[in-house]
């Protein structure tokens, strides 16, 4: 049980999964503001609102 | 005991809901509320002057619709390109002023606010004025330009071509101030022991710029680049007045296009669903900035 608990304290560390939400919003708005292709623009905002949820939820998982 | 017990007031607790009560009330009703509301417009192909008509639900039509529309797409990029100018120069120009006004010199303070002053005005004030200095007839800025090398009479706000130039160079006078405090604070707070053991170590003073100067005040810049891209990727009033996006839509912003679709199309519902688009796109920079800004905390 304490190993599982620990384990999922890995999997789950803020550091990480904030990182990567911050990197998803960066894409986003890269995607958004890009002169080069149309569907990128098309897709840019899922992708700013997934990094942007997952930046909400992450930053309360444990350091 | 009893006595005691029946003159106990609030509890702090209470004391402390009663202070933040009517903050949280007003930004639930001029925060929230307007923003559940737009998010729910959104949804719906509501148009607010045809008053009396029902607004029929229509799923995220709306968004599918405005991010497959080419010309919004051509608006964001007049946007990144607004954006990128001003973020540059500002960059540039912050720097190497905080870098100026961080050595002792007489009259140190009285530049530094001149300096200052544009950043102090307001952005629809500074928006008419310039009109005024970009007048290709009485304009002041023709003149000084003329007075390097004679271009003749030339319209910045009326050409299509200059006209983004107009308002990078608007936005760019009004905010590197900005910039450049906050790039003067960064400076400031470098300690002096530094410059001189690496004089000790002979390190030139390019050295001295490129390995202690530049890493110190970076998340400084960093952290002003990033408040001012929010507010450029927002920025409205001051172009507003100065190219009401015009030429054509040469310099038409997100924002500007948005308010044409709410208030001069009365699309209510759509331009809802691009409020949105522009919130969260704003939300999610925001999250980015705090992230940041807690880095430099911690260092």
């Amino acid at each position: 049980m304490q190993e599982e608990k620990s384990l999922m304290r890995k999997i789950f560390r803020r550091v990480y999964w904030e990182n990567l939400s911050t990197i998803l919003i960066l894409i986003g708005v890269f995607m958004l503001l890009q002169p080069f292709a149309m569907w990128m623009f098309t897709y840019s905002f899922i992708v700013i609102l997934v990094g942007t949820i997952g930046f909400i939820i992450t930053s309360h998982f444990p350091d | 005991m009893s006595e005691k017990k029946k003159f106990k007031g609030l509890s702090d607790k209470a004391v402390g809901w009663l202070f933040i009560g009517p903050t949280v009330l007003l930004l639930l009703a001029i925060n929230i509320y307007p923003l559940v509301y737009a998010i729910k417009m959104s949804f719906t192909n509501f148009y607010a002057n045809k008053i009396g008509r029902v607004p029929e639900f229509v799923g995220l039509k709306n968004y599918i619709k405005i991010l497959n529309k080419e010309a919004i797409w051509e608006k964001m990029q007049v946007t990144a390109s607004f954006m990128f100018w001003t973020l540059l120069l500002q960059a540039i120009i912050g720097l190497g002023l905080a870098l100026l006004l961080n050595r002792k010199f007489k009259g140190n303070e009285l530049l530094t606010t001149l300096i200052v002053l544009p950043m102090m005005l307001s952005p629809a004030v500074v928006g008419v004025f310039w009109t005024y200095l970009y007048n290709p007839q009485v304009g002041l800025f023709n003149y000084v330009v003329n007075f390097f090398y004679d271009f003749g009479s030339f319209d910045m706000i009326g050409s299509s071509i200059l006209a983004p130039w107009s308002i990078v160079i608007v936005d760019t006078w009004m905010w590197t101030p900005f910039t450049m405090l906050i790039c003067l604070a960064g400076l400031r707070s470098v300690p002096n022991y530094l410059y001189e053991a690496a004089e000790v170590d002979r390190a030139s003073k390019w050295q001295q710029f490129i390995y202690i100067t530049l890493p110190s005040v970076l998340p400084f810049l960093l952290l002003a680049l990033l408040f001012r891209g929010i507010e450029n990727f927002k920025m409205f009033d001051m172009v507003v007045e100065l190219t009401s996006g015009g030429p054509g839509s040469a310099t038409e912003l997100a924002s500007i296009n948005l308010k044409r679709e709410a208030f001069e199309k009365w699309k209510t519902g759509y331009s809802s669903a691009f409020a949105v688009i522009l919130f969260v796109t704003i939300f999610g920079f925001g999250n980015v900035y705090v992230k940041v800004m807690n880095k430099i905390k911690e260092r």
